[in-house]
């Protein structure tokens, strides 16, 4: 009766293994998307399905040729996150970003916009 | 990897309900069933001797997963090797900074709380400070779970309803095994008066049980409403599904409880021996459904919640996102 009741409980557990987990997942940004902006916009924002953890939520920028371009003062606040750009010259752009939510899970993710003059 | 903290998580929660469900009995169950008057080494006292020396154990294995937890979670959110993170400020960014850590910190101090509370006598193991520090320590991991990361009142709301979630399931299903306990101690001394303690704290379960499961489906509720979305994603996602089926094993529970509690408990009050046997066999019978229920939840973790699927549908030809250390099923782009 006793094992029973152990081996229950630690399948009790295994089912609990982890109740429900919603991550972070990027809800819309700006420049959006896959989008071409004309002028050189001042920061790049990206808005989250979740809160994050600023501890390990990163983003950054890269020109075409796969050098970093942004000011690193990537900031979170709550649901979003953003980084300020210097003034850039027309072209392709990567933002990356890792996300961490509030609930412990990690997504990351990327994606390009087009500066146009 | 994700299966070993799915194990550890496990073991966690389960180990962690079973301390917050085991005092609930001792104190709200079995000691009110009790008559004044009764002699030292009556059953009473042998079940809940017994139920202190599971909930030790329990309460030890809630804290060497809690350890193993936070090792495998500090590589996965800081992208840090472990040896790295000790190492440097990784540990203690964890730890200060995010709400898993300061959850687990907070959590630390209330085990500690509790231990002495055990460790330091036969009787008042099983009080009111303890049970309130069972408590915090059950619904705390609210906090950094799926229902945090909101904001504002909704946020707030939606936390609250996990928080309700986590005690209900643990005041219910953490308190079963400690009925077993008590229904196959009566079976076997077989006095009248012990089976009498047996009938009376089985009518207390039931009414503490009716009560928390009352909160528990009204809580449930509430939360797939943030995590299903819309009545539609019950049939078409597979979470949906799976929500379905939970809530199917559920409501088969109740009614094995019902059936069985309004006709053998009124039995093992009057003296019925074979009757403690029976509802024993019934108890662990929902102890299994309780079991099976919670490895319903234990897949929904690991599927994405139906309300965020679209999300992942929309971005994947714009946005390449992937989730790191997560099923094959979850990559994509």
């Amino acid at each position: 009766m006793r094992r029973a009741l152990a081996a229950a409980w630690v399948a009790l557990g295994l089912a609990w293994s982890a109740h429900a987990s919603a991550h972070a997942f990027l809800d819309h940004a700006s420049p959006r998307v896959g989008s071409t902006v004309h002028g050189s916009p001042a920061d790049v924002r990206l808005w989250f399905t979740e809160e994050l953890e600023p501890a390990f939520s990163t983003l950054s920028v890269q020109d075409a040729a796969g050098k970093r371009i942004d000011k690193g003062d990537a900031r979170v606040i709550e649901d979003t996150i953003q980084v300020s750009l210097p003034t850039l010259a027309p072209g392709r752009y990567t933002v990356k970003w890792r996300a961490l939510s509030v609930d412990t899970h990690v997504t990351e993710g990327d994606f390009t916009f087009e500066v146009a003059p | 990897m994700t299966a070993l903290l799915a194990a550890t998580r496990a073991v966690h929660f389960g180990s962690s309900l079973l301390v917050f469900g085991g005092i609930v009995f001792a104190l709200l169950v079995s000691a009110p069933a009790w008559r004044r008057g009764d002699a030292r080494g009556f059953a009473p006292e042998v079940v809940e001797r017994r139920l202190r020396a599971v909930l030790a154990w329990a309460l030890a294995a809630s804290v060497v997963s809690a350890l193993v937890w936070l090792a495998l979670e500090v590589p996965l959110m800081s992208g840090e090797p472990l040896e790295e993170a000790i190492a440097g400020p990784t540990l203690g960014i964890v730890l200060r900074d995010t709400w898993f850590g300061r959850v687990l910190t907070a959590r630390a101090l209330l085990a500690a709380a509790l231990w002495i509370g055990f460790a330091a006598g036969s009787r008042g193991w099983a009080s009111r400070g303890s049970l309130l520090a069972a408590g915090a320590y059950v619904a705390l991991p609210a906090l950094a779970g799926h229902a945090a990361g909101g904001r504002g009142v909704e946020g707030a709301l939606r936390v609250a309803t996990d928080m309700v979630h986590l005690l209900a399931a643990g005041a219910w299903v953490g308190a079963l095994p400690g009925l077993v306990l008590a229904l196959s101690t009566a079976r076997r001394d077989g006095a009248e008066r012990t089976l009498g303690y047996a009938g009376r704290a089985t009518r207390r379960f039931s009414t503490l049980g009716a009560i928390s499961v009352s909160a528990l489906v009204a809580s449930g509720v509430g939360n797939s409403i943030y995590l299903v979305g819309s009545w539609s994603a019950l049939i078409d996602t597979r979470y949906g599904m799976l929500l379905v089926a939970k809530l199917a094993l559920v409501a088969a529970m109740l009614a094995l409880a019902a059936v069985n509690r309004t006709r053998l408990a009124p039995r093992v009050g009057r003296g019925d021996a074979r009757a403690a046997r029976s509802l024993a066999r019934n108890a662990l019978l929902e102890t299994a459904g309780g079991v099976a229920v919670i490895a319903i939840v234990g897949v929904l973790g690991i599927t994405v919640p139906a309300e965020h699927a679209s999300h992942m549908r929309l971005h994947s030809d714009t946005s390449r996102a992937i989730i790191p250390h997560s099923s094959p099923a979850h990559r994509h782009g």
